[in-house]
């Protein structure tokens, strides 16, 4: 029997799956380029949602295939394609292995919690925040882990190796500086995973039954499916093999009845039978059985549409109360976000936390927020200047990220891109302190928007110009003096387009076809 | 132990060396038999980089006054920022190789290229074509991106840096080359061979903060001397340096200098600038400290054209 064979299908995607998301994630050593990797995370649905709702493209579509697949076969997005869905599978296997043979037997589903999850997800989607998807989506999570937790396991690995080579003076694999993330970013994703590790091996797919919203809205698509697995009742022998090794906990033997709003379509129970009793059936095959719950699948299904159309920013007057837009600020108003992400307002609101552009961040100045955007932004990154500086021009994280938080730019457009405004404190400066010359910032300042201007004692100290300045940071980072630097980059609520640098003819200098002047 | 007997062995060198270049007659150490090397100084103009520096070496006595066989070679170019050749703020890659190509003729048994960036050092080392340029002609392109590669040193004629973390191949090796390039810059007024050297110790940080042109010209006393410094004047930033904003900024000097002594190479190319060298501080205080020689009327100089 050919469907003997979708378990098998199922793992081989599976280990794709979680194989390609988490190299995305740690490769330090930059493979593939970041526009590539996009397309290996195209299935992720919360990503591509929210990137269709801000610009329609080719790349960002995988929801709507996954929509599809869905109304064809039922929820296989949670075996195929999720990676915590797979992650919690290895989870489960891995008991197993270990010899605590694990059997599964039925469950009620928890109807009361999962949907009222989704209302609240909903809900906070109306009122203009997707804090709870962020904190939910099932991507987004496997990108808090890998980031924060695999990735700096990997940057130590090749560090020791590096460090090997080192002793045989083989210069061939450098090593990486690592910054520690705050510890949010830390405790959260290490929390959360020894939460579903708990949850996976006592119940299986608990958490993609009862707390997942992506779960709970592809499961109520699904009992609308055209193929659903059902057992045939001619054939069954009542044996309980395909209970005993079902995940999701969502077949009633008894009664012959499988849930498939919590089918996770692993196929494992289609495997299972050596009496073929347990298969998809198709629409014509199920005969015209009336269900009941399919109207609230179409109930739930709008809401979430029209709750995720509410997103755009017109719908997002409340959330601005916390800012002060349009003020030229005197000390650090805002954090600054990335390049290409517009304004404080449309990441916030479009990002996931799923910390992709934080890991393909060459200089690492993309860092977890922990409360500067407010609670709203919580594990969103932000231009952190006492890591590092953005560079000029890089245009990686506008280039990786899944969700349409951070916009494509072009290399012309973000050497335009206003992501802060640069501000200086003469009192700090080590120029007027210590009557020394320094000009680090200066030096770093890629627009030339912090110039050194003579000044007293044949002194030179910084002249600031805001409007070409685009925010990168690079003075704020230079600057040596501490604990508090005299040079700092204030965000930009709204991102800005700078000016264009100021260009000065040359007409001094050595001409090669004059004597030396020596 | 082993890195222990290597830094040892580097400084008592390298004070003998420096001992020997402040006492002693600088141009008998690098006499040939040919008696090539009468020049404490060489200009060359008009050329392409790679061929002024063929012309340039040459008068010196070739690279085999200064490398003997088997030894480990040190090539320190300027690949401080993240721009291409064309904007200057690098040294010129074409110079590299062939600098690192009369280092192997030379009999060198390993040629290493590094700086510590400004910009992030991987797209440096790529944008600037100094890494490309470096393997093809056989040398190895190190990386200086963390702390763990560098050693602690103490400076004893130091006023200000007392001490500084170097690099450890800068300490490991034989000879040293020092490669900068001629710019503006926005801190330093100029950044040359001395100013160059910023790019082998890890905390730039404590220069800006302690006075930097005493820095600058204190980190010129360490005991590990550039055996030769080869300033690049081939495309010179005139403004906005160190890192320039557009090709706007930068001048066609087709010039090149060589010099055993850093100060006379920087007070030749602050001349070519357009600058009086006693105009910028780090000079003053480093002809006042003997590093090097300041006056340019005291030095015999070749004077190329291609």
């Amino acid at each position: 029997m050919t469907q003997k064979k979708l378990r098998l299908l199922r793992i081989v995607f599976a280990v794709l799956t979680i194989v390609s998301t988490s190299f995305i994630f740690i490769d330090l050593w930059q493979f593939m380029s970041s526009s590539n990797k996009r397309w290996l995370i195209f299935f992720q649905f919360i990503p591509s949602v929210t990137t269709t709702f801000n610009k329609i493209s080719i790349s960002s579509i995988g929801f709507i295939l996954i929509l599809l697949f869905t109304l064809f076969f039922g929820r296989i997005y949670c075996s195929f394609f999720c990676p915590i869905g797979v992650l919690k599978d290895i989870f489960s296997r891995l008991k197993i292995k270990m010899g605590k043979i694990k059997r599964y037997k039925y469950s009620l589903p928890h109807n009361w919690w999962r949907y009222s999850i989704l209302l609240i997800t909903i809900l906070s989607i109306f009122s203009g925040s997707l804090l709870v998807i962020d904190l939910l989506d099932p991507y987004s999570n496997f990108g808090r882990i890998t980031a924060n937790l695999l990735r700096p396991i990997v940057i130590f690995s090749n560090n020791v190796i590096s460090g090997i080579l080192l002793l045989f003076k083989n210069f061939s694999l450098a090593k990486i500086e690592f910054k520690f993330p705050n510890p949010v970013a830390i405790i959260f994703p290490l929390s959360f995973l020894i939460f579903i590790f708990y949850l996976a091996i006592k119940r299986g797919r608990f958490y993609c039954n009862v707390i997942c919203p992506v779960g709970t809205i592809l499961g109520l698509l699904s009992r609308i499916s055209f193929y659903k697995i059902q057992i045939n009742q001619s054939v069954c022998t009542l044996c309980g093999n395909c209970v005993k090794v079902c995940k999701s906990e969502c077949i009633d033997i008894r009664n012959h009845y499988v849930d498939v709003s919590r089918c996770v379509g692993c196929m494992n129970c289609i495997d299972s039978c050596s009496e073929n009793g347990i298969k998809y059936n198709s629409l014509k095959e199920r005969g015209n059985i009336v269900d009941h719950k399919k109207r609230m699948t179409f109930i739930a299904s709008f809401s979430m549409l029209a709750g995720l159309l509410s997103m755009s920013p017109r719908y997002r007057a409340s959330g601005e109360h916390r800012y002060k837009a349009g003020e030229v600020p005197v000390k650090k108003n805002f954090p600054s976000s990335p390049p290409g992400s517009k304004s404080i307002e449309h990441f916030t609101t479009y990002c996931t936390a799923c910390h992709l552009c934080v890991s393909a961040c060459p200089t690492q100045v993309l860092q977890p927020a922990l409360f500067q955007y407010g609670i709203e932004g919580v594990l969103q990154p932000r231009l952190d200047a006492s890591v590092n500086f953005c560079n000029f021009d890089c245009i990686v994280c506008t280039e990786i990220c899944p969700s349409g938080a951070i916009m494509p730019l072009t290399v012309e457009q973000k050497h335009r891109t206003q992501t802060g405004r640069v501000h200086f404190i003469k009192q700090s400066c080590v120029v007027f302190t210590d009557k020394k010359d320094c000009g680090a910032c200066s030096e770093h300042c890629p627009t030339k928007a912090v110039q050194m201007v003579p000044w007293k004692y044949k002194l030179k100290i910084p002249e600031v110009n805001n409007e070409i300045c685009i925010g990168c940071s690079a003075c704020e980072f230079a600057c040596p003096t501490k604990p508090y630097k005299a040079i700092y980059v204030d965000g930009n609520y709204i991102h800005q387009l700078a000016k264009q640098p100021i260009k000065v003819d040359i007409e001094e200098g050595f001409n090669p076809d004059n004597d030396f002047p020596f | 132990m082993k890195r222990r007997d290597f830094i040892k062995t580097g400084i008592t060198t390298g004070l003998v060396t420096g001992a020997a270049l402040a006492f002693g007659n600088t141009t008998s150490i690098f006499k040939t038999e040919n008696n090539y090397a009468v020049y404490d100084l060489v200009a060359v103009k008009g050329g392409k980089p790679d061929a002024m520096f063929d012309k340039g070496i040459q008068a010196l006595g070739g690279m085999k006054s200064f490398i003997k066989a088997g030894q480990t070679v040190v090539v320190k170019p300027n690949i401080g920022w993240d721009v291409s050749p064309e904007r200057a703020a690098n040294t010129n890659p074409a110079l590299v190789k062939r600098i690192i190509e009369h280092c192997f003729n030379a009999g060198a048994k390993t040629v290493y290229v590094f700086d510590n960036t400004c910009d992030n050092w991987a797209k440096c080392y790529q944008n600037s074509g100094i890494e490309k340029a470096a393997k093809e002609a056989g040398a190895k392109v190190a990386p200086a991106n963390t702390e763990s590669y560098y050693q602690s040193v103490s400076i004893s004629k130091a006023k200000k840096l007392k001490s500084a973390k170097v690099h450890e191949l800068i300490l490991e090796s034989d000879v040293f080359i020092n490669v900068p390039v001629l710019k503006h810059h926005s801190s330093a007024d100029m950044t040359l061979s001395m100013k160059n050297l910023m790019g082998v110790v890890w905390d730039r940080r404590y220069w800006h903060l302690h006075d930097l042109h005493q820095c600058i010209a204190d980190y010129a006393t360490f005991s590990k001397k550039p055996t030769l410094n080869i300033i690049d004047a081939y495309r010179v930033l005139m403004k906005n340096g160190p890192r320039g904003t557009s090709e706007a900024d930068v001048k066609l000097f087709q010039s090149q200098i060589i010099s055993t002594d850093m100060v006379a190479a920087d007070a030749a190319a602050i001349s070519l600038f357009g600058k009086k060298p006693e105009d910028v501080r780090f000079m003053r205080i480093a002809s006042d400290m003997n590093i090097g020689q300041i006056d340019l009327n005291k030095l015999k100089i070749a004077r190329l054209n291609m």
